[in-house]
């Protein structure tokens, strides 16, 4: 499994476990904004995001993250994998 | 549309039905109300009173997201329907209090109207922004606690605030009787603590800050 395989299914599996999705209903094209029921839940999966890649998360910059692909390409970026 | 949000203090009584029909819209499509009955007023009718202010956030002119603060009063706070014994010792200790309520936002008219690579940001930015203002508006007024009623659901947001749950989990006869928490927010701590440049969540600094 390649390191961005591994980013993929961590990432996969913090909205899996915030949102109480199941994993098949993610994919790199999904909207965050089709995945969660209202807008607590967008910050949920925020704050989860927070707590699993550390301080070095910026707000103004991960609210812009529209689909789950973006989310895992600012992942990599931060954990400088090769996207 | 130019996506043109904007935020205020509601003083127009005709603003504050429409905030009314947008509060039982999202509660019936959460199931907290039925569309049968007239549970819709029933839960929006503290709206009109004076001790509560009702905020909202407008996008090119429409209203897409409210919250409400009910300072306390000798009438009570709408929770004390059923947490009066989890509130009454904060009242003793002196403490200024005042329960954030009816906190929704239009997600069906953003998701029709609003271009999908736009939603989260403005979805967001109207949740942080209702909130950032409410936050405001308790401290300038001098307020020492927030409280809330939340659905169990969404604990890990309010308690990644910084918010305490008080009391037992109980149900809420006027939502359907779902599930509900109490929880406190000591906003001064936390202003303070964004003072000292100690507010550790990324949520919590955009929120106190200036």
């Amino acid at each position: 499994m390649s390191n961005l395989d591994k980013l993929t299914a961590e990432v996969v599996d913090v909205i899996s476990d915030t949102l109480k999705l199941a994993k098949e209903k993610i994919t790199n094209d999904t909207n965050i904004a089709d995945l969660t029921a209202d807008s607590i839940q967008l910050f949920e999966l925020l704050i989860a995001f927070e707590k699993h890649y550390g301080s070095a998360l910026a707000y103004d910059e991960v609210v812009r993250l529209n689909t789950v692909g973006d989310i895992i390409n600012y992942a990599a970026k931060l954990q400088s994998v090769p996207a | 549309m130019q996506n043109n949000l904007n935020f205020k203090l509601n003083s127009d009584p005709e603003e504050l039905k429409i905030v009314s029909k947008l509060i039982t819209q999202v509660y019936q499509g959460e199931g907290y109300i039925s569309s049968d009955s007239d549970s819709g007023s029933k839960i929006t009718e503290f709206l009109g009173n004076p001790d509560t202010k009702t905020f909202v956030a407008t996008l090119d002119d429409k209203i897409v997201g409210t919250v409400s603060l009910a300072v306390d009063s000798s009438d009570g706070l709408p929770m004390d329907v059923i947490f009066r014994e989890e509130l009454n010792p904060v009242r003793q200790a002196g403490k200024s209090i005042a329960e954030v309520c009816q906190f929704v936002v239009d997600k069906d008219f953003l998701k029709d109207n609003i271009d999908k690579a736009d939603l989260s940001v403005i979805e967001s930015n109207i949740t942080l922004g209702l909130l950032k203002h409410v936050i405001m508006y308790g401290l300038e007024v001098d307020l020492d606690l927030f409280v809330f009623t939340i659905n169990p659901k969404h604990r890990i947001f309010y308690e990644s605030l910084g918010a305490l749950q008080v009391g037992e989990e109980k149900v809420y006869p006027s939502v359907n009787n779902a599930p509900a928490l109490a929880y406190i927010l000591d906003i001064k701590a936390l202003q303070e603590q964004a003072k000292k440049g100690e507010l550790t969540h990324m949520l919590l600094r955009k929120l106190f800050s200036t």
